[in-house]
């Protein structure tokens, strides 16, 4: 499989999903942006059909929203799909993807930790970091209690 | 029969790290593993935040001790996509030399570390020995055993001076004769072989669905190398072959890593080379500012790829730094590997993937939530383990 053909593929199969698709091939990168409850139907197709590898997530607490960017490496063709949802502030929560890839346990756990994300399903929420050196409810990383 | 823990920890006796590995074992054999984390914590994502992208570098640099390079090489990666820079080839040909010779001295590190495990202790005495004379070019061409410093967002802050090159080859040969000397010693080692064949097998299955890295996938047939499926720096300018095994057990994952050590030697041989045709001097371009943008980079550190990820908004600081270091995808697959295992062979199970503890512990934060500061002093780390002691003692004496 070639980078542009990665990506037609992407475009006919999540059609429905697809609310913006940001592609680089000359850098192999692509962004794809989709509603927060589409999540495990993409990281599944992503990680079962097409072969990704969840490389790992990053969440960021911005002005209006909390955001996760799922980033999946398709090392066949060196490709990396940044996939973006947007939460909304109020109440941070989004399916678990752990069931689709056990790497996205260990990730949801820490995002839960100091983002306060709830990921919903999720097998085992335990902090995996603090080791009680903060609160509950003290999410560390978000930045409006700075 | 009644199922008893097994402690190995907080302070692991070989590794040197602070973790707390619970082996859950019915007799001799391990049933469960679980891991406890968080001693280490140190925020550096969000110190991150507070530097400036030159300042970034020397605080990532101190994520590992071991592979100090390979955080620095996957930031430069991640700005230098951001930035759209393209750098000189003689700056591509020393980063890959910096890379290649960081994986060779942390092999024989991991090699040195599982004979040790396995009570092997000539292999142990010469890889460490073996080891020395790579931190020694180190310090010849950067000034540091480790923690070079050697990278910049465009390249290198210091050049690697042809006449430094004859010193370099003679030092590559040396060590290529005494890879042949431990890998004759591990490789046909009738005890070796009874220790590590079939011992703490990862299935090529398991290893997809962790997301493991570097040679602990490749062992098991998963072929994965960032520095071929997503080329960066010189790797696309030189012959070099990703080294698979298939067998998925602790002797696999030393033979990947013992041939790769071949592979580095040849990558820098042949860079060495390529510096001989670029004029000195050409080691890095000016870069000014970063634009505003979305980028990651991903660099093979001699544990799997360690992925970089940074929003920044054209200020002089990313606003938002993700680190992931392989470890972090590696140690969880100890659930495979361990479980089943003998108590004995569990160790050297748990040592195969080289995990890396300060690495994985990156991302935490000293934060107290009673005062609500967000750094401790003495007087506040006193009374935080006294809290936990109390804690403690509550829970054994209900």
């Amino acid at each position: 499989m070639l980078p542009n053909e990665y990506i037609e593929t992407i475009k006919k199969d999540l059609q429905k999903e697809t609310k913006e698709l940001h592609v680089d091939l000359e850098i192999r990168r692509s962004t794809l942006v989709i509603d927060p409850s589409d999540i495990v139907k993409v990281g599944e197709y992503l990680f079962s059909k097409l072969g990704c590898r969840l490389v790992t997530a990053t969440a960021v607490d911005e002005k209006k929203n909390f955001e996760i960017y799922y980033h999946f490496s398709h090392d066949k063709t060196g490709m990396v799909t940044h996939v973006h949802v947007f939460l909304p502030k109020e109440k941070p929560e989004i399916d678990t993807l752990a069931y689709v890839t056990t790497a996205a346990d260990w990730i949801e756990r820490e995002m839960h930790e100091l983002f306060g994300i709830n990921f919903k399903d999720h097998p085992n929420m335990e902090p995996l970091l603090s080791e009680g050196n903060w609160g509950p409810d003290e999410f560390p990383f978000r930045k409006n209690e700075d | 029969m009644e199922e008893k823990i097994i402690n190995i920890g907080p302070y692991h006796p070989l590794q040197e790290e602070p973790e707390l590995f619970k082996l859950y074992c019915d007799g001799e054999i391990v049933k469960n593993i679980d891991w406890v984390t968080g001693y280490n914590h140190r925020g550096i994502e969000r110190i991150s935040e507070s530097k400036t992208f030159d300042e970034v570098f020397f605080l990532v640099e101190r994520v590992c001790g071991i592979c100090s390079t390979s955080h620095p090489f996957a930031f430069a990666n991640c700005i230098e996509e951001i930035g759209r820079i393209e750098l000189p080839d003689r700056a591509k040909y020393i980063r890959s030399i910096i890379g290649e010779l960081e994986r060779i001295h942390s092999h024989l590190l991991w090699v040195g570390l599982a004979g040790h495990f396995l009570g092997y202790n000539t292999v142990f005495m010469w890889a460490w020995k073996y080891r020395e004379p790579v931190l020694d070019l180190f310090e010849m061409i950067t000034g540091n055993r480790n923690s070079y410093a050697m990278f910049r967002i465009g390249g290198n802050r210091r050049d690697i001076e042809n006449d430094k090159i004859p010193r370099m080859r003679k030092v590559l040969d040396m060590i290529k004769r005494k890879t042949d000397l431990i890998k004759g010693a591990i490789m046909d080692d009738p005890v070796i072989h009874a220790r590590t064949k079939g011992v703490g097998v990862i299935p090529k299955e398991a290893i997809i669905d962790y997301g493991a890295l570097g040679p602990t996938a490749r062992a098991s047939g998963v072929d994965i190398d960032v520095r071929r499926d997503d080329p960066y720096a010189a790797y696309p300018l030189v012959d070099w072959k990703v080294i698979v095994e298939e067998e998925g057990d602790v002797f696999a994952k030393a033979k990947v890593r013992i041939l790769e050590m071949y592979e580095s030697i040849s990558i820098i041989e042949q860079c060495l080379e390529g510096l001989k045709k670029e004029p000195e001097g050409t080691h890095y371009v000016p870069v000014k500012n970063i634009p505003a943008g979305v980028g990651m980079g991903h660099a093979e550190a001699p544990r799997g790829e360690v992925f970089h990820f940074a929003i920044t908004d054209g200020s002089k600081s990313p606003i938002r730094h993700k680190i992931r270091a392989p470890s972090y995808q590696n140690i969880p697959t100890f659930k495979v590997s361990g479980v089943g295992q003998t108590i004995s062979d569990t160790t050297i199970a748990l040592a195969a993937v080289d995990p890396c503890y300060c690495c994985t512990e990156r991302m935490g934060f000293a934060y107290d939530y009673k005062t609500g500061r967000k750094t401790l002093n003495g007087k506040d780390l006193i009374e935080l383990s006294q809290r936990k002691t109390d804690e403690i003692r509550n829970k054994l004496n209900k």
